[in-house]
């Protein structure tokens, strides 16, 4: 288990680099889909978002659990249960 | 070995004898011109990777070769990251890469960073268009083109960096129209050349020989639909393919291939949108797509789940994922920014 704050604030970081307007990472909503009318991302945007994400906690996302792009709250819980502690 | 993509070139005592910062009199290598023509010819992309101060360019063009050059590279930096660089803009893999230099440390040490590269001896510049590895293997229009369809690329790029604001504008400004259509006899050495050239955007990674791609062609229940794509800056040619398995009640793609040039520009959303119209108008429940996960085409099982399709997971297995849209009358999802003309013939010149 990973700290949860800390996850948070990287996924953040790393969704609103990934969004073409460059929002405040703060502002960015906890329960819309990450893709398309939710937050925006396409394929390629979010294959970038997937393999920072694996980088960065070092975790795998199958494309059993595609469902954790549903939301930014969805994604938190897959990561923070699954990384380990903070950046070494 | 595949064949290569691109060749990229040193410039002193490579492309030309001497070193251009110490001797302005320097002169190109006899026949660089036609060696660098019929690469270009055979679809393959020249650019360059060179240590030297930016002005090396303007010999370049003095000596009027800078049209056959995308890309170029010229700084101080380690010609490892300048290859890379080149590839990533081409979005090519390394194994389709030729470097071409004079000097046995560059090209060891590019060998020792990038061992997928190939590397020759400027030594040998006047055979490297016979090699087998430069011969066109699929002799297509959009091979032949493929160098052009690069400088075409480059200007768009070229475009999108000054393009302030949203993607979507950009995209907008582009003009995309796709012609999607069931692909007929004329189509099948575009679809082998994209069953075999394609990596990254190549839903199973299963390469089908020559001989199975016409077997499907000819089969009852398979077929082939194709699209091409035009934008205000040139034709793309065909480049997305998708194979489907016929069922009375149900689509299945066997194999979806978009070609790497066009990637990012939503023409996969937009192929796979036209196929849910086709299956429900062929009276169709249900559009499966089989998606075997390789190292390089992670996007494509994204693009799935971000159009609607949910992984089956009783077709699926360890081996392969099925991922299945429910055609209740909305077709998937597309984006707004490439006009879709369907069946009907793309005009000669789309764009005057």
């Amino acid at each position: 288990m990973a700290d949860r704050e800390w996850v948070e604030k990287e996924l953040r970081s790393i969704i609103a680099a990934g969004m073409p307007d460059k929002p405040d990472p703060a502002s960015i909503a906890a329960n819309v889909p990450i893709f398309r009318e939710g937050l925006g991302l396409d394929s390629l945007s979010g294959l970038r978002l997937l393999t920072t994400i694996e980088e960065r906690f070092s975790v795998y996302i199958d494309d059993d659990d595609f469902d954790v792009f549903d939301s930014l709250q969805k994604l938190i819980d897959f990561v923070a249960e699954r990384a380990e502690g903070k950046e070494s | 070995m595949g064949n290569i993509k691109c060749v990229i070139w040193d410039l002193d005592n490579t492309i030309w004898e001497g070193t251009c910062l110490e001797d302005e009199s320097v002169r190109v290598r006899p026949e660089i011109r036609r060696v660098l023509q019929d690469i270009h010819n055979r679809g393959i992309v020249n650019s360059i990777a060179s240590k030297n101060e930016p002005i090396a360019l303007e010999f370049v063009e003095k000596m009027g070769l800078s049209e056959f050059f995308v890309y170029p590279h010229v700084n101080w930096e380690p010609k490892e990251d300048n290859i890379r660089r080149i590839a990533e803009t081409l979005n090519i893999g390394l194994d389709a890469v030729a470097f071409v230099d004079d000097n046995p440390f560059e090209r060891e040490s590019v060998k020792a960073v990038l061992p997928e590269v190939r590397t020759y001896d400027a030594i040998d510049y006047l055979r490297i268009p016979d090699l087998p590895e430069m011969q066109l293997k699929y002799d297509t229009p959009e091979a032949r083109a493929r160098g052009r369809m690069y400088t075409d690329e480059a200007a768009r790029k070229e475009m999108e960096n000054e393009h302030e604001g949203r993607k979507e504008t950009f995209f907008q400004s582009l003009q995309m129209i796709a012609y999607p259509r069931l692909a007929n006899a004329e189509d099948l050495g575009r679809i082998r050349e994209l069953a075999t050239r394609t990596n990254q955007f190549n839903s199973t990674g299963i390469r089908y020989s020559d001989e199975e791609i016409g077997e499907f062609f000819h089969s009852d229940d398979h077929e082939f639909h194709i699209t091409t794509l035009v934008d205000k800056y040139g034709d793309y040619g065909r480049c997305g393919v998708a194979l489907i398995r016929k069922e009375p009640e149900a689509w299945n793609i066997e194999l979806l291939l978009v070609s790497c040039r066009v990637a990012g520009r939503g023409l996969g959303s937009t192929f796979l949108s036209y196929l849910t119209e086709e299956a429900a108008s062929a009276g169709c429940k249900i559009l499966r797509a089989k998606y075997i996960k390789t190292d390089r085409n992670r996007q494509i099982g994204l693009l799935y789940k971000i159009l609607g399709f949910n992984k089956d997971k009783e077709l699926s297995d360890a081996e392969a994922s099925v991922f299945a849209y429910v055609l209740s009358g909305t077709p998937a999802p597309r984006p707004e920014w490439i006009a879709v003309e369907r069946s009907s013939e793309q005009p000669e010149d789309a764009h005057g």
